[in-house]
């Protein structure tokens, strides 16, 4: 097993998952370091959930390994479930109510802090004496991110938290994440679909389809290479570097993974006319890594 | 904090016991100058103590079919599994913490009932001779076989609901097991006689067959200590179902 390094928080490598037929998870090697906010993002059923319920020891791979604190989550399990905080669309025990989840909880945890719960039964206000299943769903994600943030946990990973919330609750749910736990040092690993909101708060991105990372890097990087060129007419050659080329029209446009100066140069010497060389959104940058029409980047990550 | 959390699942249980036998009591009390039940048949105390446990011991059943329904295996049958077994336990922790306090309770209610057969007497509800009480040795084997006849229906309920994903399914499967051996043994008797006591335990074992002597069954410690095995197997078993079990997320 190749050796981890010390600075991440999880780490998988050639990690694999299959169900039946389906490659869920296929040879995955994330690289999330520590006190990131690291976004694992993909469409329904690319793997983001399995890849999850692996670092949780929730299913056991079928080849490869998953680490979490450079301690292995299958082997490890317990010490790593001490110092990591989860939070799921799943429920809590439904007939418990927000006291009562509180203090069965608390028993877990070395670590507990009554005076997080307190603070963020105000921040989030949350109605503790009423049965889980009776919570709004805005209000049930809210109980496990409570629930999750008292333990204090070093790593704190949330499988699609936003998914069915309203923009008030995604707001609020996103703003504690990056104002009290990532600001902290703590590590948030995040799986979403909702790129801008992924877009808002992290730092280092993934992008898994099927079972396979297409992409990893940092957020900041991602903006300042990835660049949309629009050249007037058609250039004569298309230099290699060119991840995708669209013709309408009397315009090309390219899509450049990496080196968009030296691209641009390349194009201007060979004559064309460069009319526009543009940062992308993730979501534009998602697009393409995928393809618009579902088919996979082919330079994705070594 | 989970053992507050079995007690939570299985108060309801508890409260179903106790109503059955509260109006069994009260109809005793009012009852209590004609229940002279020893007078008549001369029956051993030992023996009629077994016979009360073994009526009120259907609650128990009850109480254990119900236990056996609400362990780990109930909870991630209801999705609660990603929460639970996240939290930093090994996973062997949830089954022998659903089982030490099953096994915690049950005895309670065993003891209990043999306790109440006791005070019974005490009171003259139920009259023996004069002299004549539960000896220590019965106060042990008696409420002991229900616990294991019980613990034998926890275990297979606890099983099933850990092997069959669909919760409801799994408690009427176990039932059809516990009702499908009990017909099994019973045919097996029927053909071959006693030497199927050992190739077919019985459920039960009753540590006092005589009704007019105290003796204790043949082999009484060796045929609770076979099924105390078997409980322990069923258990090993869930455990290593559950450990081998994928969670969904």
């Amino acid at each position: 097993m190749p050796e981890l390094a010390p600075e991440l928080a999880i780490a998988t490598r050639g990690l694999v998952k299959r169900y039946r037929n389906v490659d869920a998870v296929n040879g995955l090697n994330l690289s999330v370091p520590k006190g990131a906010v690291y976004a694992l993002v993909g469409r329904n059923g690319s793997g983001k959930t399995t890849t999850i319920r692996m670092l949780l020891d929730l299913a056991r791979p079928d080849a490869g390994t998953a680490h979490v604190l450079g301690m292995d989550a299958h082997v490890d399990r317990v010490k790593v479930l001490e110092r990591l905080g989860y939070v799921s669309d799943r429920p809590l025990l439904s007939g418990w109510t927000g006291e009562q989840l509180v203090r069965f909880n608390r028993g877990f945890y070395a670590r507990w802090s009554d005076e997080l719960v307190a603070r963020y039964v105000r921040v989030f206000d949350i109605p503790m004496k009423q049965k889980f299943r009776n919570l709004s769903r805005g209000n049930q994600t809210k109980m496990w991110l409570l629930l999750a943030l008292a333990q204090q946990p070093d790593v704190l990973v949330l499988d699609e938290p936003t998914a069915g919330l309203d923009p008030v609750v995604t707001d609020q749910l996103l703003r504690v994440l990056v104002e009290d736990v990532a600001s902290e040092g703590r590590t948030v690993f995040l799986s979403s679909h909702h790129l801008a909101e992924v877009e808002r708060i992290a730092d280092w991105v993934g992008m898994i389809d099927k079972g396979k990372l297409l992409l990893e890097a940092p957020m900041e990087e991602l903006r300042a290479k990835f660049r949309r060129i629009q050249v007037a007419g058609v250039a004569e050659m298309a230099p290699a570097a060119a991840m995708r080329v669209r013709r309408s029209g009397g315009s090309t446009e390219y899509v450049v993974r990496d080196g968009a100066e030296e691209f641009v140069d390349a194009l201007e010497r060979g004559g064309a006319t460069v009319l526009q060389s543009s940062p992308m959104n993730l979501s534009e940058i998602f697009l393409e890594c995928l393809g618009n029409d579902g088919k996979e980047f082919e330079g994705g990550k070594e | 904090m989970y053992l507050w959390k079995s007690w939570r699942d299985a108060r309801l249980s508890v409260a179903i016991f106790f109503v059955p036998i509260v109006f069994m009591l009260y109809g005793l009390l009012r009852h209590s100058p004609s229940v002279h039940v020893q007078t008549s048949s001369q029956a051993s105390v030992e023996w009629m103590a077994t016979r009360w446990l073994s009526i009120a011991g259907i609650l128990l059943l009850f109480v254990a079919w119900s236990l056996g329904g609400d362990g780990i295996g109930h909870d991630i049958a209801e999705d609660r599994g990603a929460f639970l077994l996240t939290r930093p336990r090994l996973r062997r922790f949830f089954v022998w913490s659903d089982s030490g306090f099953s096994f915690g309770l049950m005895a309670a209610l065993a003891w209990g009932l043999t306790l109440l057969f006791v005070l019974l007497t005490i009171v003259h509800v139920l009259e023996f001779p004069p002299g004549v009480s539960l000896s220590p040795l019965a106060f042990l084997l008696i409420p002991l076989s229900g616990v294991v006849f019980a613990g034998l229906v926890y275990s297979v309920t606890y099983l099933c609901t850990m092997l069959i994903p669909r919760d409801k399914t799994a408690r009427v499967i176990s039932v059809a097991v516990l009702i499908g051996y009990a017909f099994l043994y019973a045919k097996a008797v029927r053909t071959w006689g006693g030497v199927t006591q050992y190739l077919f335990p019985s459920w039960w074992v009753d540590p006092f067959p005589y009704q007019y002597s105290s003796a204790v069954a043949p082999h009484v410690w060796l045929e609770l200590g076979v099924r105390a095995i078997a409980i322990l197997v069923l258990l090993l078993a869930a455990q290593f179902v559950l450990e081998m079990r994928e969670i969904r997320a």
